[in-house]
């Protein structure tokens, strides 16, 4: 069975299953048998023998999930850093806030040192010196530090520096007052000053680089970026204007018209370029311009008219304290102005910030949340292929190869999933019944040879032993009183249909009978037995002078007509006479061969024993002298064919039997052994053939 | 064993039967044989077996022949027309002239029997 499945699904089973040690062994065998079958060259044989479903489809989806992982990997981290950008970007609103606030500090304090020294405004501002830019500055490189980034760190150190520088030189003015040196005073003045001016120009360049960190395509940002410079230009115009005209009102000394000039072109200054700025933070943000526009319409129409009508007093002596009140409530309100639009600026900043941060964390969440979706959907799908498509397919080829390696035993019932899987797991279940019914038949049919042949073989031995009878029952040749015999036989199957005896009889009479059954083998050969024993019966019982003719006919009606018929030729040979007399039962003519050399046939035949119950025989009697021989023989004698199917021929036989006449009787049989030898060149028999020679002595 | 090839025909209540097989040995006899049996089975008893194409048979052979005379009923006729050669001298050897009746031909053998 095993064999045929081999051939027929090509692929030697033999081999695959001396393979097959383990399940895994067998598993990478036969994969590698059935793929290696129809591949091509060695090294295609080589990679298909380590390659197989599971290691294709891991391969596979390893690489389709390292590309899915990389690629929401490259959604995911860019919306995450997005967010926590966004996230910096609040601090950093709120350092450029404090930066602000410590610029316009320091504008203010700034005037108010070249004005008074550490001391208060005249018109009431108080506090210590530098107090409000240095807190900020703090707050802001607080702030700045904690973002964690290298740059910013290092902008924060920066920034608490100036810090610090900014709080050395106020704590310095300071000192130099309590000593009262005015030389030492005007001296720390300048430095702080200076220091101030550093700071300042440091800190706007620091406001721009953390906005050019954060987002300047944005617009709202470029126009609150352009509030705030306007706004610190504006203050800075008026600080300082403040400090000039305080410092000149209180010091009593004369106005110079060069110091009131340079107060009112900073004035207009600012003023001229209003306009313009006004329009650019418009194209921007509107909302913040109208914000803006309140400031500059107070610069523009509170503001600068009563500035200039303080320095027109000055300049003119009249009504220099009505001037110099309006002016200081201008300055007040413009301080309250600009610390409001400040505000507005970091308010809106701020807001518009934490809309980014909030947009930034919805992207991000969405794409976390779309990521892992994905993933679970893989990792989903990786487990279906596992369960519904790998296993099964892994049972169910361990189940083939179980299969082909004889294993018929019906496998644990497993239920697929998949329809296809579930018709795969059928067909085998249905090769197996069949392998099983297969073999079952296969044992029967070897178990039923078996029996054939030993049924065979018991029939051939009771055939041998059957012939050995037979074989007994026939005489050896030699001489029975006078008469020698001499005899040929030669049967074409184990049992023979001829027999033949010779036995002396009383008196010096001789007996001899030759009996053919027709047709062969056993049945016949059987026969043969029965008819030997009832003729030689007959032959025994006669006595001297009594009828042949009787007992061959009392034979004939005492064989059963079940039985085949035969032919015999009966002969008594009394060697006291000299002669011979024959009953011819359908026997071929017996020929005479006389001791002077003449050949005749005898008798006038007659019908066989068994074909007629009633029927009739004839006695004939011949002579049979010294030198006289007598040949009894059956027709296969005569009847054997040749190579081309040709019969040798009765009248072929007797021209052979006149032709060795003259030889003696051993050289004659000899002759006709010969002669039937190359005729019959196959080797094989039709018939049997006997022939007896009785030679008178 | 080989399938005896042969025709039938019928003349009144005569069954000629041809063979055409030239030789009736062992390897045939046995297919003569059901062929007359089945014929007498049938109720045929006036048999003519034209062997004018024979030119050999042996015992099997005429053991059949035998045979089949032995089953048809006494009255019943087995004719042999047209045996020659070695057929003819096996029937005289055996002396079946005693069993059967012998006619030259097919012709002699239906003329005489439905005279």
């Amino acid at each position: 069975m095993t064999g045929r499945v081999g051939r027929d699904s090509g692929f030697p089973a033999g081999a695959a299953m001396r393979a097959f040690g383990t399940p895994q062994g067998r598993r990478r065998a036969s994969s590698a048998t059935l793929l290696a079958a129809p591949a091509g060259g060695p090294g295609l044989r080589h990679i298909a023998r380590a390659v197989n479903t599971r290691t294709t489809l891991t391969l596979m989806l390893a690489m389709f999930g390292a590309m899915l992982v990389g690629l929401l990997w490259s959604q995911a981290v860019p919306a995450y850093r997005a967010h926590v950008e966004a996230s910096e970007q609040i601090v950093v609103d709120v350092v450029r806030n404090d930066l602000l606030v410590a610029l316009l500090g320091l504008q203010v304090d700034r005037g108010r040192i070249a004005a008074t020294g550490s001391g208060p405004w005249a018109d009431g501002d108080s506090g210590e010196i530098l107090d409000v830019p240095i807190r900020a500055l703090e707050r802001a490189s607080g702030n700045l530090g904690e973002l964690g980034h290298q740059d910013w760190r290092a902008l924060a150190n920066e920034i608490a520096g100036a810090a610090d520088a900014l709080r050395i030189g106020a704590e310095a003015l300071s000192a130099a007052e309590r000593s009262g040196y005015p030389r030492a005073i005007a001296a720390e003045r300048a430095g702080v000053i200076d220091a101030i001016d550093r700071a300042e120009e440091r800190l706007r360049d620091m406001r721009s680089i953390l906005l050019s960190e954060s987002n300047l395509a944005d617009p709202d940002l470029v126009g609150l970026q352009l509030i705030g410079n306007s706004v610190l230009e504006a203050n800075d115009a008026i600080q300082r204007n403040r400090a000039l005209l305080l410092r000149l009102l209180d010091s009593g000394e004369p106005v110079r018209t060069k110091d009131l000039r340079a107060a009112e072109e900073r004035t207009t200054a600012f003023r001229g370029s209003v306009d313009v700025l006004q329009g650019t933070i418009n194209l921007f943000d509107g909302h913040a311009a109208t914000e803006a526009a309140i400031l500059f319409e107070f610069f523009q129409w509170t503001y600068a008219p009563a500035e200039a009508r303080l320095l027109k007093s000055m300049a003119t002596g009249t009504e220099v304290e009505a001037s110099r009140r309006i002016w200081m409530d201008a300055v007040a309100e413009f301080d309250g102005l600009v610390d409001d639009l400040r505000r507005f600026v970091f308010e809106r900043s701020q807001a518009h910030h934490a809309r980014k941060e909030s947009a930034a964390l919805v992207r991000m969440d969405t794409k976390i949340a779309l990521s892992a979706a994905v993933f679970a959907l893989f990792s989903l799908s990786l487990l279906a292929i596992e369960r519904l498509i790998l296993r099964p397919i892994e049972r169910i080829t361990d189940r083939m190869h179980e299969l082909v390696a004889g294993d018929l035993a019906p496998g644990p019932s497993e239920r697929f999933t998949l329809a296809d899987m579930r018709s795969m797991a059928d067909a085998l279940r249905v090769f197996r019944v069949d392998a099983v019914r297969r073999n079952r038949l296969t044992r029967e049919r070897l178990s039923l040879h078996a029996k054939i042949a030993d049924a065979h073989n018991e029939l051939k031995a009771d055939l041998r032993a059957a012939a050995k009878v037979q074989l007994a029952q026939m005489p050896e040749p030699g001489d029975v009183g006078a008469v020698r015999f001499s005899t040929y036989f030669a049967a074409a199957n184990v049992l023979a249909g001829d027999t033949f005896d010779f036995l002396p009889l009383s008196g010096d009479r001789v007996g001899l009978f030759q009996i053919d059954v027709a047709g062969h083998g056993a049945a016949a050969g059987l026969v043969s037995v029965a008819a030997h024993i009832a003729a030689r019966r007959a032959l025994r019982k006669l006595g001297p002078g009594e009828s042949l003719v009787r007992a061959v006919t009392a034979l004939n009606a005492n064989w059963s007509p079940d039985l085949t018929y035969f032919t015999m030729a009966t002969i008594e040979l009394d060697t006291q006479a000299n002669r011979g007399r024959m009953v011819q039962a359908g026997h071929p003519h017996p020929v005479l061969l006389r001791g002077d050399g003449s050949i005749s046939r005898l008798g006038g035949g007659g019908l066989p024993i068994g074909a007629v119950p009633d029927a009739d025989f004839e006695e004939i009697d011949f002579p049979f002298g010294t030198g006289d021989r007598l040949l009894v023989f059956s027709d296969g004698i005569y009847e054997s064919i040749n190579a081309q199917g040709e019969i040798f021929t009765e009248e072929r036989f007797i021209d052979l039997l006149a032709g060795n006449a003259h030889r003696s009787t051993e050289n004659l049989i000899e002759s006709i052994r010969t002669a039937l030898e190359t005729w019959c060149c196959t080797g094989s028999l039709s018939d049997d053939v006997s022939l007896v020679v009785a030679e008178r002595t | 064993m080989n399938k005896m090839q042969y025709t039938e025909e019928r003349a009144e209540d005569l069954l000629v039967l041809t063979v055409i097989d030239t030789r009736l040995e062992a390897s045939n006899a046995q297919s003569l044989r059901e062929l007359l049996i089945g014929r007498i089975e049938k109720g045929e008893q006036r048999i003519v077996l034209d062997l004018q194409n024979v030119v050999f048979m042996d015992s099997s052979a005429l053991g059949s022949l035998i045979g089949a005379m032995k089953r048809l009923r006494p009255q019943g006729t087995l004719a042999l027309a047209g045996a020659t050669g070695p057929v003819l001298r096996l029937m005289n050897l055996t002396r079946m002239d005693k069993v059967f009746q012998f006619f030259p031909s097919r012709d002699a053998a239906t003329a005489a029997l439905e005279a």
